[in-house]
C-alpha cells in the first residue's frame, strides 16, 4: 500500500477515499429537520456525500446520530513536530547499571496523585513493586528509593516529603482532568517548588492519560508522560536527566560562550 | 442575548490612543523589566505583550523579549489553537532556542550562546537583523529566565519584556520584573461573576502591601534564604527577633506555630507561604493580630480559602518587596467559544480592582486611568484591594 505521508486521509473502503463515521447527540427531538441538521453540521465539519445512517431518540428532547461521509481534508504528517521526552529508553538492568556507574548512589523519587484526584492506577503502575505490563515498578529497582504517597495528596504534603527525603525527582500523577482541574493543581505545585527555591535541584515530572510533554514544558516541568508509559521509560529519563544535571553542575564552566560564527 | 455584536463593533475600530496607554502606564514610573502574567492560558498575555512591543518599537526603545512559556508560534503546541504572532523590528533582542529561531521569519543574529539547555534546544540571545515574526521560549525556570534577561540587559536592552507561561505567576517576582501586567479573561470562569471573583483573588495576593514595621529595616530580602524563618513574638518586643533555620515551612509549620507564645506575633518566611501554616495559626488560636511576612507575593501559595479565613480571623499577610501591578488587561473571548460583552467585563473588573488601570487591548478601551495617576498610593493598613 502506497501511503502519501504528506496527504494522510481517512481510509473507508479504499485508500484515500476519505470516508469516515462520526456519532453525536443533538439536544432536539428526533424529526426530519433534526436529521437534516445533523447532515448540515457534518457538511460544515468538512464532510461531503453525507449520509445519516442511524438516528435514534434517546430522551424527550435528545437525538443520537451516526453519520457517514467523505472528509475533504488531508494532513501532512511529515510537518508534525512533537517534542518528546529526551531520553534513550533502557531496560531494568541497564538503568540500574547506568545509575551505579554514572551517579553512584540511589536516586530518591517521591510520587503522588495530588489534589482531589483519587485515581492511583497510573502512579502505582510506575512506582509499585509489582509494576505494570510485565515490568517492575521503580520500588523494585535496587538503585531507586521510591516513596508512593498515594492519592488525594495536597501539593504541600508532596513537596514537604520531597524536601524531607532530599528527593531527586517529584512525580505527580493526574487522571481527573474535567474543567482543567489538573492544570490549576499542576501550576500550583510548580509555583510552590519555585517559591521554596528548590526548582534547580529537583526534577519535576507529570504523568496521566491526558498529559503531554508539551503541557509539562509549558507549565514549567521537566517532562510529561502520557498513556502507555512504562516504569522503565520514567526510570530512564530520571537517570539520564540527573546524570546530565550533575555533569552540568560539575562543569562549572564559564557562564556564557560568545558566538564565534554566524549561522 | 448576543454579546458578540458589541464585541465586533468595538473590535473593528481600535482607538489607538488607548492601546498606547498600556506602555505609557507601564513605563511612566520608570519600568525596566515588565512581566506579563495571566490567570490562565488564553487570557490574553501575548496580545498585551504585543501592544507594548509595538509601542516601544515605535518609540525606538531597545527591547529585549523573553518568554517563560512558549510564544509566537502559529498554533499552540498544546491546544492547536491559533496564537498571536510576535513581530520584532531590527535591533530588538530576544532570548530563544536555536530550533525556534529557525522557525522565525525574522533574521536573527546570535550574540551569546548561554549554558542553558532546554527541551527545545540551547538558549541563545539573538539580535533581530531584519524584521519579522519570532518564536520565543526562554526556559521555564525562574533562575534561567532571570539569567537570560540579565544577559539581554547587559547587551543593551533598555526595556525587558517577559511573557508569562499559562497561569504561572513566577515571572512577576521582583527579582525578575519591576512591573507586572496581569491578563484575565473569559477563559478563567464560565460567568462574568466567576471571572471577577477569581481575578480579585489573584489581584489581592499580587498587590499585598509592604511590611512597614520598624523591624523591616533589619531585613535584607536578598540575605533571607529559603530555609530562614524569623519569629518576632509579642513577648520579645524590643529584643532581638528569634531566627530559626527550618528545612522548609512545608515540613515545620506546626513547629513554627508552637514557638509563638501567643497571638500578635510576626513570622518572616524565607520560602513559600503554604496553606497549612495559616490553618495551623488559626487552629492554635494565634491568628488574631499576627502577621506573616514573605519575600514577595509570588511566594504566597496558600489557597484563597485559607487566606480569607486567616484574614477574617484577624491575621495579616505582608511582603518585603511589593509587586507593582501596573495594569490589568481583559479579554472577553474564550477559545471554547464563550464570549462576554467586552464593556461589561471591562467595567466590572475595573470596579473590583480600582484604582488599578484596566484595559481591553483589542477593543482599545481603558478604565481607572485618571485616578491612578492622580491619587498617591497612601500606605494605609489595608491589605491589597478594598
Amino acid at each position: 500500500m502506497d501511503v502519501n505521508m504528506t496527504r494522510i486521509r481517512p481510509y473507508g473502503d479504499t485508500l484515500d477515499d476519505g470516508y469516515m463515521q462520526l456519532s453525536f447527540t443533538l439536544p432536539v427531538p428526533l424529526c426530519a429537520e433534526a436529521r437534516k441538521a445533523a447532515e448540515i453540521l457534518a457538511e460544515k465539519m468538512g464532510l461531503e456525500d453525507v449520509k445519516v445512517v442511524y438516528a435514534h431518540s434517546i430522551a424527550d428532547s435528545f437525538s443520537f446520530f451516526v453519520v457517514y461521509g467523505r472528509c475533504i481534508h488531508s494532513v501532512d504528517m511529515t510537518a508534525i513536530e512533537i517534542p518528546k521526552v529526551d531520553a534513550d529508553f533502557m531496560s531494568y538492568e541497564e538503568i540500574n547499571k547506568f545509575i551505579e556507574n554514572r551517579i553512584g548512589r540511589r536516586i530518591v523519587v517521591v510520587a503522588a496523585c495530588t489534589g482531589t484526584d483519587a485515581h492511583t492506577v497510573g502512579i502505582d503502575a510506575i512506582i509499585n513493586m509489582k509494576g505494570y505490563r510485565g515490568e517492575y515498578g521503580l520500588e523494585r529497582y535496587p538503585w531507586f528509593t521510591a516513596y508512593n504517597l498515594g492519592s488525594q495528596v495536597p501539593n504541600e504534603d508532596l513537596l514537604a516529603k520531597a524536601i524531607q527525603v532530599n528527593a531527586d525527582a517529584i512525580l505527580v500523577s493526574q487522571v481527573v482532568t474535567q474543567k482543567n482541574i489538573h492544570i490549576d493543581n499542576l501550576t500550583h505545585l510548580a509555583e510552590l517548588v519555585e517559591a521554596e527555591g528548590i526548582r534547580d535541584r529537583v526534577l519535576l515530572i507529570m504523568g496521566g492519560p491526558r498529559i503531554s510533554h508539551e503541557l509539562a514544558i509549558e507549565l514549567g516541568y521537566d517532562a510529561g508522560f502520557g498513556p502507555g508509559t512504562l516504569p522503565s521509560h520514567v526510570g530512564s529519563f530520571i537517570a539520564q536527566a540527573l546524570a546530565q544535571s550533575i555533569r552540568n553542575r560539575r562543569e562549572q564552566a564559564r557562564e556564557v560562550y560568545p558566538c564565534q560564527t554566524n549561522p | 442575548m448576543n454579546p458578540s455584536v458589541s464585541r465586533e463593533k468595538t473590535a473593528v475600530i481600535p482607538t489607538r490612543d488607548d492601546t498606547v496607554r498600556l506602555l505609557d502606564i507601564a513605563i511612566s514610573s520608570g519600568a525596566e523589566n515588565i512581566a506579563v502574567v495571566g490567570l490562565a492560558k488564553n487570557s490574553g498575555k501575548t496580545v498585551a505583550l504585543n501592544a507594548i512591543i509595538k509601542q516601544a518599537q515605535a518609540l525606538k526603545i531597545r527591547i529585549g523579549v523573553a518568554s517563560s512559556g512558549r510564544d509566537g508560534e502559529k498554533l499552540d503546541a498544546v491546544t492547536r489553537l491559533p496564537k498571536p504572532r510576535i513581530t520584532l523590528q531590527k535591533g530588538a533582542l530576544v532570548a530563544t532556542t536555536e530550533r525556534l529561531a529557525m522557525n522565525s521569519s525574522a533574521s536573527l543574529e546570535p550574540l551569546i550562546k548561554t549554558k542553558h539547555a532546554t527541551v527545545l534546544g540551547r538558549l541563545i540571545i539573538y539580535r533581530v537583523s531584519s524584521p519579522g515574526s519570532v518564536e520565543v521560549a526562554s526556559g521555564n525556570k525562574a533562575s534561567v529566565v532571570k539569567n537570560v534577561t540579565e544577559l539581554m540587559r547587559h547587551l543593551g536592552a533598555e526595556l525587558i519584556l517577559i511573557d508569562g507561561a499559562a497561569g504561572r505567576k513566577f515571572s512577576s517576582a521582583p527579582s525578575l520584573a519591576d512591573t507586572t501586567i496581569l491578563s484575565t479573561g473569559a477563559v478563567v470562569a464560565p460567568t462574568v461573576e466567576g471571572v471577577i471573583s477569581r481575578t480579585a483573588h489573584v489581584v489581592e495576593i499580587l498587590t499585598t502591601e509592604e511590611w512597614s514595621d520598624p523591624s523591616r529595616q533589619t531585613f535584607d530580602p536578598e540575605a533571607l534564604t529559603n530555609q530562614d524563618v524569623v519569629i518576632i513574638s509579642w513577648a520579645a518586643m524590643g529584643k532581638q527577633p528569634k531566627s530559626v533555620k527550618v528545612e522548609s515551612v512545608l515540613v515545620s509549620a506546626a513547629e513554627i506555630v508552637r514557638q509563638l507564645p501567643g497571638p500578635g506575633g510576626t513570622i518572616v518566611l524565607g520560602g513559600a507561604l503554604p496553606g497549612n501554616l495559616l490553618r495551623d495559626l488559626i487552629t492554635c488560636r494565634v491568628a488574631r493580630g499576627s502577621t506573616v511576612v514573605v519575600h514577595d507575593a509570588t511566594r504566597i501559595l496558600a489557597r484563597h480559602r485559607d487566606i480569607s479565613l486567616f484574614k477574617s480571623g484577624g491575621g495579616r499577610i505582608k511582603v518585603l518587596q511589593k509587586i507593582r501591578l501596573a495594569a490589568i488587561t481583559t479579554n472577553p473571548v474564550s477559545p471554547d467559544g464563550r464570549m462576554f460583552d467586552a464593556e461589561t467585563l471591562l467595567t466590572a473588573i475595573a470596579r473590583t480592582v480600582r484604582p488599578i488601570p484596566v484595559i481591553d487591548v483589542i477593543a482599545g478601551k481603558t478604565r481607572n486611568l485618571p485616578t491612578y495617576h492622580e491619587k498617591a498610593r497612601d500606605e494605609t493598613d489595608g491589605d491589597g484591594v478594598a
